[in-house]
């Protein structure tokens, strides 16, 4: 859900620079943004909502992540002509790359869990499994495959929120930060382009 | 009916481009949630 902040971050940026500019907010055209929906409906099931969530099998739930990334990757493809979400892209395809080669899940490393969750009590989470009903596994860092692409960024200390995330992640946030800002330029702006 | 249909037509033009920004924004929100795979204390374990 924090990735979503980010979104909300761009569209508040970008409707500030509309002010500013004296210019309308303008939507760039997405092409088939069906797919998003598709993609989002089996990922919604396996891991928001609560009849589902936790009674899923882990094989379903991780097919539902990989089939869903499927859709976000086409949707992205058919959308590439729009440069902000190139970055979006590469986020998307770092995450695809280390959850297909990592058995379907995102992979967690033990020290980035202690650090989001100190206080967790003793069995709450162990390596080799599923965390909570999330997408991630808890991997030991040598034993994931290209582990730098998994969830191995942490919140500072200082900001009191634990949050573990991956390279892909702030990719897509960027992104989507980019595109939202670039809606509020000049007329002239979008013109040139 | 036709004045309905008409006024919805009407509204949905002088709204065109408030609308598609929010899909646009809705559409973003649900790639970045879907695609994403960050993990936060409060998500764990739910």
């Amino acid at each position: 859900m924090i990735l979503v902040i980010a979104v909300f971050v761009g569209l508040a940026a970008g409707l500030i620079r509309a002010r500013v500019n004296k210019t309308t907010y303008r939507a760039n055209e997405l092409r088939f943004p069906g797919l998003v929906i598709l993609a989002f409906i089996p990922q919604f099931i396996a891991f928001s909502l609560p009849a589902t969530r936790s009674s899923l099998p882990d094989y379903i739930v991780s097919a539902c992540l990989s089939f869903s990334l499927v859709f976000l990757l086409a949707f992205s493809i058919f959308n590439i002509h729009n440069l902000g979400f190139w970055p979006m892209i590469l986020g998307l395809v770092s995450n695809f790359l280390v959850i297909s080669l990592n058995g379907g899940w995102m992979p967690i490393s033990p020290e980035a869990v202690q650090k989001i969750l100190p206080n967790a009590p003793a069995g709450a989470w162990s390596i080799g499994s599923r965390l909570g009903t999330g997408k991630d596994i808890v991997l030991a860092l040598e034993s994931t495959k290209l582990w730098f692409l998994s969830d191995v960024l942490t919140l500072p200390e200082w900001m009191h929120f634990g949050l573990a995330f991956s390279i892909g992640d702030v990719l897509m946030s960027a992104g989507a930060v980019w595109l939202l800002w670039n809606m509020g330029k000049k007329s002239k702006e979008f013109s040139h382009e | 009916m036709k004045s309905l249909t008409s006024s919805a037509a009407f509204f949905a033009m002088k709204h065109a481009n408030t609308i598609r920004v929010m899909i646009l924004v809705f559409t973003l929100a649900m790639f970045i949630f879907a695609a994403g795979a960050a993990e936060a204390t409060g998500t764990v374990g739910r």
